[in-house]
């Protein structure tokens, strides 16, 4: 354990928050030492968002005291805790997309001369705040022509531009590629070497085992405990996360591939596809492993109509659906659960029922009219099958967790009973129970004879569910590995191709 | 923004129930529109002593029918995030067609089938515009409104076209079990057919799918195309059938008629708790729009106000509307 002085740098004791009667934190006591990286874990609902939010001062807990440098702190908005020397940066990013890079950085601060913005000044402050995270991003460009990643080092340089002495991080590598996940480790790093001290939350344990100094697990709320990172073990902190043995993250499972479901010949787009051609067989699970940019979510995509194919086919079955559209790609049994939740897997201010029966409409319709009982009665089996976690099939999609709401676009796609399911990115951001589940949801879906292309940028998943790896990179596929036959160096280098 | 996401904590597991939606909070959400006709009825039966007679609000069911049947229909292209500006002048190209075609001795059927014919091509042509050629749907339908009225004052010299009497009598004065309009039936049949049609229809949900978010809509496999080219053709269709209506109303084909009812049918689809930006809307809250509009307006002229005034307080009232429904929203969540 790193060496604390007499006072810890961060101390709660006893914070405790509910909601309408729901306990969402209770009596959690922890501290964190000058140039500590205490991780925090849970599954969704844990409370560590809750805790992230009231280290932000946007939620006041009910109960608790807070200590800075042991100095009790009242966090009761925002700017109270700037001035208390905490910042937070969040999970889902806070970004005014049509501003520039720079005046996103300096948000609220842009440096003046008298009443005019200083430009060249906020430029350049803005370029040395961001040289160590990412020396080439331009700070004149607006944020909204960036890809995710980079918006999330934009949010990620603005927290560290606050000079603070606690940084909170919610899940801040949701959206980033692998080196750009290295050098935000570096940052950590170098912070806490300064006497920084960070809490940093995250679902993927990988992470947490390689840059924290110490693990705390939260469940229902409340503190199971925290442990040294050099004397515990992945297996322990799911166990302690989940409060129940997860004897396997991956499941394991005899694959018998049968006959090729979906190939794809000759798919091209622009400079962003080039001749693409593969094929992925009944039962099988295909990995499909690309950094950002690789061009992994524009085949996925094309693949499904959504985007415009210039050359190429995709054949289902045998039959050529020629360049595909989304209702033909639906119609011959292609289902996509797409990279982007949110924006692109659903309806957010529609209720769970509906958004379940979005791609099944027909199904559940006589003459164009919906039978309306047999829609609820399916969408209840749904919710039950998938474990999801909502009030009821009426509240809307969005006050559900990431988890849950994932399950609902899974589940969506289930009842039109696909024979080719493409996942792209289908565990970002949700927590271990959740992956879980759908990583068993995969594994039965092969069982039944499904064909399923995984497309992640999570190596770990990629290498341990897939019978194949294919790895893709500048729009063309580089290599195919076979499941076991490879190691997580060796698919790394083929997606940064040459 | 992290504030707007609930917070992943307060999230708990709770046993699945089931809920069936309640008429209740559906009802509720437009009551802000139901207290501001009350108040209007409510001051002008005072102000006047023929404003609160069976016969009057025959006159102002009469008098909203028209903005009635293309609001009713707007409704549905405002929820699938469109705009159709061009009604107006649809209307008044298919009342003069219905003329023009009376005139030289077609049939009533014939007459009406043009006036449709003349909706069906202008929804199509603003439908394929929108979504294959992909231009804004309000600068397209600006354009086409702009177009149409132009076509029916060449066509017309800017003349009215005045047809001979006994034609169309029953489609715009007729009236049936005793006293009711048929043009009101007519209305009233539109509203329940496009209410069904949102209600309980495969149509109906995906306008409202595609109307909320238009990428996931497409990526659940839906046609959005096809679905907002609908739309437009059915705003279209019923425009046309409208100006069937207007010209039996008046026995004749003017190319100045219904000017700015576009403009009425989008503010009663607004005022009815629709959102501009699509997902979200309610027919029967449009149908009260129409009616609080053409109820202030019918109440203005019997007690004499001018015209000028009326203006104003069509504004206000608009306004008054709008923010008493926008409170209620804020204070329910």
């Amino acid at each position: 354990m790193t060496p604390s002085p007499d006072h810890p740098l961060l101390a709660l004791a006893n914070i405790a928050k509910s909601f309408g009667g729901v306990q969402a934190v209770r009596g959690v006591s922890l501290d964190v030492g000058r140039g500590e990286i205490l991780a925090l874990c849970g599954e969704n609902g844990a409370g560590k968002s809750t805790l992230a939010k009231i280290l932000a001062g946007e939620i006041v807990p009910d109960d608790g005291t807070i200590e800075i440098d042991g100095e009790p702190v009242t966090l009761a908005d925002p700017a109270s805790a700037h001035r208390a020397g905490i910042a937070v940066i969040y999970q889902e990013l806070n970004y005014v997309p049509t501003l520039t890079v720079a005046e996103n950085v300096l948000l609220g601060r842009l440096p003046r001369r008298g009443p005019i913005v200083d430009w060249d000044a906020v430029n350049r402050e803005a370029r040395t705040i961001l040289a160590p995270l990412a020396p080439h991003l331009d700070p004149r460009r607006p944020v909204a022509s960036l890809p995710v990643a980079e918006r999330q080092i934009v949010e990620i340089a603005r927290a560290l531009s606050l000079d603070a002495r606690v940084i909170v991080m919610d899940e801040p590598t949701a959206a980033l590629s692998q080196q750009e996940v290295e050098r935000l480790f570096a940052l950590v790093r170098r912070l806490a070497s300064s006497g920084v001290a960070v809490v940093y939350i995250s679902h993927r344990l990988d992470e947490v085992f390689s840059l924290a100094d110490r693990v705390a697990v939260l469940r229902d709320g409340a503190l199971v405990g925290s442990w040294p990172v050099a004397q515990t073990n992945r297996a322990e902190i799911v166990r302690a996360m989940v409060g129940r043995r997860v004897e396997e993250i991956y499941p394991r499972r005899a694959s018998t591939p049968g006959e090729a479901l979906l190939e794809v010949r000759g798919l091209s787009r622009g400079d962003k596809l080039s001749d693409v051609t593969f094929s992925v067989r009944g039962g099988e699970i295909v990995g499909m492993f690309g950094l950002l940019g690789s061009g992994a979510d524009i085949l996925v995509k094309t693949l499904f109509g959504a985007l415009r194919a210039d050359r190429g086919e995709v054949v289902i079955e045998g039959r050529s659906l020629g360049l595909p559209t989304p209702s033909r790609a639906r119609r011959a049994g292609i289902a996509l659960v797409p990279g982007e939740r949110k924006e692109e897997g659903l309806i957010l201010g529609m209720s769970v029922r509906k958004n379940l029966s979005l791609s099944t409409l027909p199904a559940i319709s006589s003459w164009g009219f919906i039978r309306e009982h047999a829609e609820r009665t399916r969408a209840q089996e749904m919710v039950q099958a998938l474990h999801v976690r909502t009030p009821g099939i009426e509240t809307p999609v969005s006050q559900l967790s990431g988890g849950n709401q994932q399950k609902v676009v899974i589940s969506k796609w289930l009842e039109t009973h696909p024979k080719v399911l493409i996942l792209d990115e289908p565990t970002r951001g949700i927590d271990v129970g959740a992956k879980v589940e759908v990583y068993r949801l995969m594994e039965n879906l092969a069982e039944e004879g499904a064909a399923i292309l995984l497309v992640s940028s999570e190596l770990p998943e990629i290498l341990s569910m897939s019978d194949r790896i294919l790895t893709i990179a500048d729009g063309r596929l580089t290599a195919e590995y076979r499941r076991g036959a490879v190691t997580q160096e060796e698919v790394l280098d083929s997606a940064i191709g040459g | 923004m992290p504030g707007v996401n609930q917070p992943s904590s307060s999230h708990h597991p709770s046993p699945i129930t089931h809920h069936p939606p309640s008429l209740g909070a559906h009802w509720d959400a437009g009551i802000g529109l139901v207290v501001v006709y009350a108040a209007i009825v409510l001051i002008f039966s005072q102000l006047s002593p023929f404003f609160l007679t069976r016969n009057n609000f025959l006159n102002i069911l009469v008098g909203v029918s028209i903005l009635g049947i293309v609001a009713a229909t707007q409704t549905m292209v405002i929820i699938a995030r469109g705009f159709d500006l061009s009604v107006g002048s649809t209307v008044a190209l298919a009342g003069v067609v219905t003329a023009e075609i009376l005139t030289v001795g077609g049939s009533d059927a014939l007459a009406v089938a043009g006036a449709i014919g003349v909706g069906l091509l202008v929804g199509l042509i603003n439908g394929l515009l929108i979504t294959v050629v992909r231009v804004n749907p309000l600068i397209t339908t600006l354009a086409t409104l702009s177009i149409v009225r132009g076509i029916a004052y060449v066509w017309t010299d800017a003349l009215t076209q005045v047809f001979p009497g006994p034609n169309l009598r029953w489609l715009g004065t007729g009236r049936v079990f005793g006293d009711i309009p048929v043009s009101v039936l007519i209305m009233l049949a539109v509203f329940v057919a496009v209410w069904l049609t949102l209600r309980f229809t495969t149509f109906g949900r995906a306008l409202f799918a595609v109307g909320g978010n238009p990428r996931a809509s497409l990526l659940a496999g839906i046609d959005v195309g096809r679905v907002q080219l609908t739309a437009y053709i059915i705003s279209g269709l019923s425009a046309g059938f409208a100006g069937a209506i207007l010209a039996a109303q008046l026995s004749a084909g003017s190319p100045q008629a219904a000017n700015g009812l576009e403009l009425n049918a989008v503010a009663a689809v607004v005022l009815g708790g629709a959102s501009l930006a699509g997902g979200r809307g309610r027919v029967w809250g449009t149908l009260l729009g129409a009616l609080i509009m053409e109820t202030l307006r019918n109440g203005l002229v019997l007690t004499d106000v001018s015209s000028f005034y009326q203006m104003i307080a069509w504004g206000l009232v608009l306004l008054l509307a709008v923010v008493i429904d926008q409170l209620r929203r804020g204070e329910g969540t």
